[in-house]
């Protein structure tokens, strides 16, 4: 097979940054992650200094996705060699045996981790994630929902409360989650949209005024957001037609004209939309 | 402008100005690796951990607040305030005062500190005191007030003596704190060299030692999440939305990566 | 190779600042020997120093790197959702990899337990006439 510094003509620094680049970003391309850091662990590992150790880690994690046990296991001697008793290898280990579907054993080590440093966050992540991995979302929920007791600030765990949540179909609880986040970072236009959307989803005449609300800041934050520009039309639309609103217009003497407003003004930047795109 | 009023032999350049720079920049150097040799992980409890994240939620809650709907909003407040079951008030943390004679950690990290931070300090301090005393080594090239004549010539009591000339004992001391940049960019930003950072940690000393009480932070926070009211940031956001055209800057433009570089 | 070029634009500003000064320098050593104290630099070392203060800092501004935008919400703006629903901490492996990336020639894992996903011999099935 050719490698990939041939196949795409690119230097190994370009190599080590893109692989930085997906580790920032929390890319999930294993299969990607793989390729490009197997070579560059083979054939550039002298060069990259203390660089490497991540690469190992990131690498190892991908080839764990991959199912590539092999490359995963020389990772983790490499680490092992590298940092004796780091909790953080530790935990790599935990995860190879989860890949390899050893969950009591990788229970048990990431026990002796708490009990060594009972502030690691990182085993009682993963001691969750076994849980979700068994299909035991019930108790991985209740799990979740201790951990986030104790760490209020975790982002990462409330995202991921929120999509068991979601799962479960209990979007009130979800849109709990969602709200913090949204409270921890107002200018990220995607947890607005994805909140409006639970909120879209749940329906009744409110939670469609606040699911209008918030997809309109989702798009306000960034207008490139085609799923927010979507869902403030179809949630909008969505109230125009509601009989209860007509009716209050209605009364107030000043016909549908203005309810439907809101819509019309989305449906011409939709039209618009269109006639950029084809 | 006449001839400056007094010449400086040029070996003192050469085995006082320059050795005090060395001596000092290595020292640093060297102390930075002790520490890491030295270092050990402060183990930080449980409760102390989750108390901050708690603290900061609030903070957020009260900064951030304006972007969640009312009754989400009310909802937290009521969470953390209220009179009977708010955690505010509810929680009450035992504050259990550290004895450091007791506590073993405590004294093996004050020996550390110790014999990394004070103790080279009076160690290279007396040596260059000793070795180096006496010497004028440099001029600061701006007039200066008397005032600054204890700091800048010390180990030198010349009244006649303008303020702008350095002694060498207070060149050393303009070295350690001088280096300061020096040493973030050789060591990177947190290093242990840095003996003026210790410093200020002694001038807050007093404050920094003492247990921070979550009880009077908690106080203190519902105090000001007490005041906090909720003013909807989205009031009007979809006539804000409307008011302008939308931008959809390069959007489709954007050609669709297919390989990986 | 454009950053060379911006690169070489720094050296030669550092090195005509540098000459400046040293013509600077010249000038009030020559001064000094023929004790004409009060008289100001020539024309053309001020105007050396500006310019190559000048092209100095435009080198630099080429180099450093890429402007960002002063808008805190811009770069979130090319994040999508398949980067932010990733979690790390929470990443699970029982998925569909284990079977993607199978070599053709090995057997089919006889450890999947009792726990893993009763889709799986499905998948694998389905998989089986694309590999032959």
């Amino acid at each position: 097979m050719a490698s990939v510094s041939e196949m795409y003509d690119v230097t190994w620094e370009e190599m080590r940054d893109k692989l930085r680049k997906w580790r920032e970003d929390n890319y999930r391309n294993s299969e990607q992650i793989v390729e490009v850091g197997e070579e560059l662990i083979n054939d550039h590992a002298s060069k990259l200094g203390d660089d490497i150790w991540i690469i190992y880690e990131q690498v190892m994690i991908a080839a764990l996705d991959c199912s590539r046990d092999d490359l995963a296991w020389s990772c983790l001697q490499e680490l092992k060699r590298q940092f004796e008793g780091s909790h953080r290898v530790k935990r790599l280990a935990g995860m190879r045996l989860e890949a390899l579907e050893r969950y009591e054993d990788a229970n048990k080590l990431y026990d002796s981790i708490l009990e060594d440093d009972p502030t690691n966050t990182a085993a009682r992540k993963r001691k969750i994630a076994i849980l979700k991995a068994q299909g035991k979302s019930a108790e991985a929920v209740r799990e979740l929902n201790e951990y986030l007791e104790q760490y209020v600030g975790d982002q990462e765990a409330w995202h991921e409360l929120s999509e068991l949540y979601i799962n479960e179909h209990d979007y009130a609880k979800a849109a709990f989650c969602l709200e913090e986040l949204m409270m921890t970072n107002p200018h990220n236009h995607l947890y607005c949209e994805q909140y409006a959307e639970v909120k879209y989803t749940q329906g009744g005449m409110e939670n469609l005024e606040l699911s209008r609300k918030y997809f309109a800041q989702a798009l306000k934050l960034n207008n490139r957001n085609m799923r927010a520009l979507f869902g403030l039309y179809m949630s909008a639309s969505h109230i125009a037609a509601s009989p209860k609103i007509n009716r209050a217009y209605q009364l107030a003497g000043r016909g549908t004209k203005e309810a439907k407003c809101s819509v019309k003004a989305v449906e011409e930047m939709l039209e618009s939309m269109q006639i950029t795109m084809s | 402008m006449a001839g400056p009023e007094l010449l400086l032999d040029s070996s003192i350049r050469m085995w006082v100005v320059v050795p005090i720079v060395i001596i000092t920049f290595f020292v640093g150097i060297i102390r930075h690796y002790v520490t890491q040799l030295l270092h050990s992980d402060k183990k930080v409890e449980l409760e102390q951990l989750s108390d901050s994240q708690v603290l900061l939620r609030s903070r957020i809650l009260r900064e951030n607040g304006k972007y969640l709907p009312k009754q989400s909003f009310a909802m937290r407040k009521h969470y953390f305030n209220n009179t009977e079951t708010g955690f505010f008030k509810k929680v009450k943390r035992k504050v259990v005062p550290k004895n450091p004679m007791t506590d073993t950690s405590m004294v093996t990290d004050m020996m550390k500190g110790n014999l990394t931070n004070v103790l080279p300090m009076i160690v290279i301090g007396g040596w260059i005191n000793w070795a180096f005393s006496g010497f004028l080594t440099t001029k600061v090239p701006f007039p200066l007030t008397l005032r600054f004549k204890p700091m800048l010539q010390r180990g030198i009591e010349l009244l006649s003596l303008d303020a702008s000339w350095v002694s060498s004992a207070s060149w050393y001391f303009l070295n350690v704190f001088g280096l300061r940049s020096m040493y973030n960019l050789i060591l990177g930003q947190d290093n242990a060299a840095d003996q003026s950072r210790l410093m200020q940690d002694q001038m807050t000393g007093a404050a920094m030692a003492m247990p921070p009480d979550p009880n009077k932070a908690f106080k203190s926070e519902w105090e000001a999440l007490e005041i906090v009211e909720h003013r909807w940031a989205l009031e009007n956001v979809e006539d804000e939305l409307m008011s302008r055209d939308l931008n959809f800057g390069g959007f489709f433009r954007r050609e669709l990566k297919t390989t990986m570089f | 190779m454009a950053s060379s070029i911006w690169k070489g634009l720094v050296g030669i500003g550092l090195f005509a600042l540098a000459h400046a000064a040293f013509s600077a320098a010249q000038h009030r050593s020559y001064m000094r020997l023929t004790e004409k104290e009060n008289e100001t630099l020539p024309i053309d070392i001020v105007l050396q120093t500006l310019l190559a203060f000048v092209v100095t800092c435009y080198g630099i501004v080429h180099i450093a790197g890429d402007f960002r935008e002063m808008d805190a919400s811009s770069e979130l703006k090319n994040k999508s959702f398949d980067t932010l629903n990733n979690h790390p901490s929470f990443y699970v492996f029982n998925h569909r990899g284990r079977a993607l990336f199978r070599s053709p020639d090995q057997e089919p894992p006889c450890r999947s337990g009792p726990e893993s996903l009763p889709a799986n011999p499905l998948r694998l099935r389905k998989l089986e006439p694309s590999r032959h």
